[in-house]
């Protein structure tokens, strides 16, 4: 079914929802991907997916129910918007609720210049990819004898186009490719086994190159091989750039305006108030090209805009979608999250973090002794969403007076992500990798917890 | 049945035209629901449709896999010859015989299907968790319990001339609770899952469920941090099999054993734990979370003994696994839907019941860590380095629990962390979870009664 039938149904069903007081969305995300990987010189798996989902939400009476379907016919679009329909009249009818503020789902008419398509570069041949894989597990075996195997030479490829319609004239669309290579050698020395990937995100096929993937993934491993137990207690730490990104992503979802709602938000009542070092500044930026979280507008079909979350160590703004931001009065930040099976969440796209000005080895001086922390694991069991207190088990390297003395690794390192914000001292002046949902640097701190 | 067996049979020729040696096409039409309260009131209503196929192809040990929403005979056959083209120049090898059905009964019971029970009853459990909870701790700020469906219907055809169907239904009650005082927030959360349908509910003690998530939560705002360093953990039952999980379910799965990325690779037969230990990851168990009649491949599923007193006896092994190892299938073979390739999975794991009593293990420790519950966990099995969270624990000292803790990360690696379980309790018990890996995201259950472990590493505050 192509996008001018879904079109013309469309029109039919937001006829049918006027008729019934209520509005109606529809998501349709589509696309194909592709993922290789290698093992014993051999390509070991080859997995191509192809897939189109249409999700309606209807908002009925301040309420919004949701239903999907993955059959496109006109049957099956109709009477998945019944079932969204019936889902908010449910929701509606089953309390008398308090006068709620009234909001609307955005029409097509009000924003600016949007981004219809991305640099997406040449693609690569499909031929050039299955070598990509091979040469990641050839060349990681060759470069170390301690590299025993490699369980993981992986390349995928996505391909995505998300459609937006809606009642009130909304009709926008937008497409997306993206490029991936990892590859995690297991490095053996006598009975220590290492193992620590090298991941590279692209929208170009031709920034993936297999050497210094490969290379980058057996320094990981190796260089931890031989690493002793640290002595538990409290550190400074350089958190490293790679690491960070992930560390950080952490932050996100407190920071949505539906959450600070829900009460479930610990930077509730924070707004205004120092939150972070004064030198600190974080902005939320889906219109930057580097990042992972790419869009030119939110999942309500609203134009995307870089939002300022932290100036100068100051909380200035939540993230908000129509709802919230009609409920709580409180800016349109256009940060409408979901997918076409989900119900409406806020969230962050790329958050962007203000540069240091400091070299990372003049970072490592700043403490007799610093833990440079070079991974961390559990980041779904050792956080709580709630309280910001994280307790995360990791892998890294003693230094002492800007001295790299030893690998150390069975640590966990433990705190609070929001007292950890007021406790960085020094950001590096190197950023880590592009196409990630975080964008900073080597970051410092001045004291964590590491049994 | 989803697709008729003729066009099965053709879109399995076409994809063994250019020599596969083994070809399944697996489809799946499946109906979901979540509802949902927000203070106090119903909040959310969402149903969904996945419906689609995937395609798998063996080339000796190499993997295939291309999945499709167009299950018309136009659309299967396109993508079959899409996943054959992935490989030109080879010869067929095989024509795709003739399906034999294969029926069996269900030792799985299931009610009213999700679409035909009345909403209003679902929403009633839901308010009674809310209630329950803030009745019970004047702390409590926001109760969320949701109510998760599924009904699905699954296909297998494979070039052995297997056609076969199976329905599952799951449904699964989760509560989270957020409690606050004097600006300190905390939460607790825990949820009830079966593979049947929700009538089962009606069983279920929502008044206890409710009430342990808001004495948690409230318990929590006040319990100092968990302390570090390495130490003897009485580790409780149910959810505490989690370590078991971890520490070693994943490294017994083909998916990594066959890479030689398991410690456990060359282990078969050989003492890895205790003579306390047996350990058993069984799908036959009826209407229990994790279980199946037919694995995600259309074998009937089975009860694995995977470590006998100490001893491992079996790995957990799949199609590819089975090809790779020369290992006997186990009926493990799992996916989360029709986008994703199968892979050896857990299904009810659990440590056997022993013989030790909870109470000796707890006098037996003169200062350690009592995790009467635990969070999720993660491991590398190519390294054995696993962790798992402990969200309420309580200090023992002098053999004696004390004052609550909380926010500790526990860590170990496997083999280490089963040579050092050294009692195992009489108290076995089952809790729910879900599982990713490679496959994605399943149901299963952890289990196991309380167990000593003579030392772990607590990664509490320093």
């Amino acid at each position: 079914m192509n996008v001018d039938s879904i079109k013309k149904i469309f029109h039919e069903i937001s006829k049918k929802a006027k008729s019934e007081n209520a509005q109606v969305e529809l998501l349709i995300d589509s696309g194909e991907s592709l993922s290789l990987s290698a093992q014993k010189a051999q390509i070991e798996k080859f997995d191509q997916k192809t897939f189109r989902t249409a999700g309606f939400r209807v908002l009925y009476s301040g309420q919004q129910g949701y239903a999907s379907t993955e059959k496109l016919s006109d049957e099956a679009l109709t009477l998945t918007f019944a079932e969204a329909l019936q889902n908010a009249k449910d929701l509606s009818s089953t309390e008398k609720r308090s006068q709620e503020v009234d909001w609307s789902f955005p029409s097509g008419q009000s924003e600016t210049k949007i981004i219809n398509e991305l640099d997406f570069g040449e693609q690569g041949t499909l031929a050039e990819k299955m070598q990509l894989v091979l040469d990641l597990e050839k060349i990681s075996q060759a470069l170390d004898s301690r590299i025993s195997i490699v369980p993981y030479s992986v390349f995928s490829e996505g391909s995505f186009l998300r459609t937006i319609l809606n009642s009130q004239g909304m009709e926008r669309s937008y497409q997306e490719r993206h490029f991936m290579s990892y590859s995690a050698p297991l490095a053996k020395d006598g009975t220590q086994s290492k193992m620590l990937g090298e991941m590279r995100v692209s929208r170009r096929f031709k920034d993936l190159k297999a050497n210094e993937i490969a290379q980058c993934s057996v320094n990981k491993a190796t260089s931890l091989l031989g690493a002793t137990k640290l002595e538990s207690g409290n550190y400074p730490v350089l958190i490293d750039r790679n690491v960070a990104q992930d560390f950080f992503e952490l932050l996100k979802p407190a920071f949505s305006a539906k959450r600070i709602f829900e009460k479930k938000s610990f930077l509730t009542g924070k707004l205004d108030q120092r939150i972070a070092a004064d030198f600190l500044s974080i902005c939320d930026d889906p219109l930057d090209l580097r990042g992972g979280g790419v869009r030119p507008f939110d999942s309500e079909g609203t134009a995307s805009q870089k939002v300022l979350l932290i100036e100068n160590g100051i909380l200035k703004r939540f993230l908000t979608n129509t709802e919230f931001a009609a409920k709580m009065n409180l800016p349109l930040t256009a940060h409408a999250s979901r997918s076409p099976t989900s119900e409406m969440q806020v969230a962050g796209t790329t958050f962007v973090f203000s540069s240091g000005k400091e070299s990372f080895e003049s970072l490592l001086q700043k403490y007799p002794r610093i833990i440079h922390v070079v991974d961390l694991s559990a980041f779904h069991s050792g956080f709580n969403g709630t309280t910001g207190d994280f307790s995360l088990p990791g892998q890294g390297f003693l230094f002492e007076n800007g001295v790299k003395i030893k690998p150390v690794d069975q640590f966990v390192m433990s705190g609070n992500i929001f007292e950890l914000l007021q406790k960085i001292v020094g950001l590096s002046n190197r950023q880590g990798p592009s196409g990630r949902g975080v964008i900073c640097s080597d970051v410092l701190v001045s004291t964590l917890s590491f049994a | 049945m989803i697709v008729r067996e003729e066009v099965l049979r053709k879109a399995l020729d076409a994809a063994l035209s250019t020599g596969a040696d083994f070809a399944d096409i697996f489809l799946e039409d499946t109906y979901s629901s979540s509802l949902g309260l927000l203070n106090g009131k119903p909040h959310q209503a969402i149903v969904g449709q996945l419906y689609g196929a995937g395609i798998r192809l063996f080339f000796g040990h190499e993997i295939v896999y291309v999945t499709t929403n167009d299950l018309a005979e136009e659309g299967l056959i396109r993508a079959a010859v899409k996943a054959a083209q992935s490989r030109l120049g080879k010869q067929r090898i095989l024509s795709a015989p003739l399906l034999q059905v294969v029926s069996f009964d269900s030792i799985h019971e299931y009610g009213e299907k999700p679409w035909q029970m009345d909403r209003e009853r679902k929403f009633n459990w839901l308010r009674s968790l809310d209630q329950y909870a803030r009745a019970k701790q004047s702390q409590v700020t926001q109760v969320q319990p949701t109510l998760i469906e599924k009904f699905q219907k699954i296909q297998v055809a494979n070039s052995n001339g297997l056609l076969i169907s199976d329905e599952r239904a799951y449904v699964r009650m989760g509560i989270e609770v957020i409690a606050e005082n004097q600006g300190v927030k905390e939460s607790s959360h825990d949820n009830f899952g079966r593979m049947g349908t929700a009538e089962c509910l009606d069983q279920v003690d929502l008044k206890k469920l409710a009430e342990e998530n808001a004495d948690r939560a409230v318990l929590l705002i006040t319990a100092k941090y968990a302390p570090a360093g390495a130490m003897p953990v009485v580790i409780d039952n149910a959810f505490g099999g989690v370590i078991f999980h971890e520490a070693c379910g994943h490294g017994l799965e083909t998916t990594s054993v066959a890479k030689k990325a398991s410690i456990f690779t060359d282990k078969l037969g050989q003492k890895i734990a205790n003579d306390c230990v047996t350990a058993i990851d069984d799908g036959t168990i009826q209407n229990e979370w994790g279980s199946l009649q037919i694995d995600d491949e259309g074998r009937a599923t089975q009860k694995t003994i995977l470590i006998e007193n100490g001893i491992l006896k079996s790995f957990l092994v799949d199609e590819m696994g089975s090809r790779q190892t020369g290992y006997q299938v186990t009926g493990s073979g799992r996916r989360q839907s029709y986008k994703h390739a199968p892979a050896s999975r857990m299904r009810n794991t659990y440590i056997a019941a022993g013989k030790d009593s909870f109470e000796e293990m707890i006098r037996d420790v003169d200062y350690g860590l009592y995790a009467k519950k635990m969070g999720g966990g993660s491991v590398s099995p190519g390294t054995g380095e696993f962790n798992f969270a402990a969200t309420e624990a309580y200090i023992i000292r002098g053999g004696r629990i004390e004052e609550a803790v909380k926010g500790a990360t526990l860590i170990g690696t496997g083999i280490d962390a089963l040579g050092k379980i050294i009692k195992v309790s009489s108290d076995l018990k089952i809790a729910t979870g879900m599982c990713g890996s490679v496959s994605g995201s399943i149901p299963v259950t952890v289990g196991q009664p309380q167990i000593l472990v003579s030392s772990i590493l607590v990664g509490g505050r320093a």
